[in-house]
């Protein structure tokens, strides 16, 4: 089996991504939720590198002329939804800061109430 | 007005229309408590508040009008009052109109009171573009939950618990009030409208320019749509 060119670069790139993200989880720089995504966005164009029939089956099927464009498909897919996973998470936490600055404003308000009274009743 | 009421008046950069306000509220005959809740402005709206007699809740930063609302809603739940009002900081609401709105909650025929300026054309009449936007909203709401509000984005009303529990639980944090009605509805709140003047506001300027007339238009359209499509949650039980 000939091994094209491109396969090279598409493998390394994403092997050298995966290291990346292998990386950031075992220094807890990516949280739980989160890494399980990217590292499906970086391992998968690596095995579609390697493992290469499969996926020219796939890209005739689609009426893909080139091959290799199937790969750019598939990864802008992939991006796409991963973008659309973290503006879910962006979302949530949007959803929770707006409650934490009401609990903010509210804990801020009785404090004052709470410092306020003591003067007034030694005043009274 | 025997029950206790919180007026809730959500504020953004109004430094130089709150203090009127909470004059013209002072100089009502029914003693009403007040909560100015500053969304994070940068200019002395919330010193302005304090100035003027309100409680005054702060928050961090700006989270849009529909958060500020919940916010004094919540405040409201908290410390047991009956019924909750909203005016907005600008000067526009006049708050001699509280006591025609909370009349139905207090006879316990409505759990919300909206203000509406088009039931009898008095007072500030807004732009064309904005009554079409308006009328658009009735259209909708009608179809989305056979509710017919006449203002649906008025920003005037009043809320009993019940209500005041269901709007303080669904958040929206900009242009809540389409959203809130249709929310209300579907929980099974009884919502009426009264006639009220709005008056043209005071200093400053409005934020919703032609852009984000469009926006406003677009994104109530969706989440009416999205609102509709959503299950309807356990109602509320109120203590």
């Amino acid at each position: 089996m000939r091994f094209e060119l491109f396969q090279a670069v598409v493998g390394f790139s994403s092997l050298g991504l995966t290291l990346v993200v292998l990386e950031l989880i075992r220094r807890r720089r990516l949280k739980d939720e989160l890494w399980l995504p990217w590292l499906v966005v970086t391992v998968t164009p690596l095995v579609m590198s390697f493992w290469i029939r499969p996926w020219a089956a796939l890209a005739h099927w689609l009426g893909i002329v080139y091959e290799p464009a199937l790969l750019f498909v598939l990864g802008i897919l992939l991006c796409l939804a991963l973008i659309l996973y973290l503006t879910v998470v962006v979302s949530s936490l949007m959803r929770q800061n707006l409650r934490l600055a009401q609990d903010v404003a509210l804990l801020h308000h009785r404090l004052e109430m709470l410092a306020a009274a003591p003067s007034q009743s030694s005043r009274a | 007005m025997g029950p206790r009421t919180l007026v809730v008046v959500p504020a953004f950069n109004e430094a130089g229309n709150v203090g009127r306000l909470l004059a013209e509220i002072r100089a009502l005959p029914d003693r009403l408590d007040v909560v100015v809740v500053d969304d994070g402005s940068p200019d002395a709206t919330a010193g302005a508040a304090a100035a003027g007699g309100a409680r005054v809740l702060r928050l961090p930063f700006n989270c849009g009008i529909g958060a500020a609302v919940q916010t004094g809603l919540r405040l409201a739940l908290e410390e047991g009052y009956e019924f909750a009002a909203r005016l907005d900081g600008d000067g526009q609401h006049d708050p001699r109109a509280l006591a025609a709105l909370l009349a139905p909650l207090e006879a316990g025929r409505a759990d919300f009171v909206i203000g509406s300026r088009y039931l009898e054309r008095q007072g500030f009449q807004s732009s064309a573009a904005r009554r079409a936007g308006s009328r658009w909203f009735s259209v909708l709401l009608r179809l989305a939950c056979g509710q017919h509000v006449s203002d649906p984005t008025s920003g005037l009303w009043t809320a009993n618990r019940r209500a005041a529990a269901v709007l303080a639980a669904h958040s929206t944090s900009d242009y809540p009030e389409v959203d809130a009605v249709l929310h209300l509805a579907r929980q099974g709140c009884v919502i009426t409208e009264v006639p009220v003047a709005m008056r043209a506001r005071g200093a400053g300027r409005s934020s919703i320019d032609t852009p984000r007339a469009l926006y406003y238009v677009l994104k109530v359209t969706i989440a009416l749509a999205a609102g509709r499509l959503r299950p309807v949650p356990a109602r509320r039980r109120i203590e």
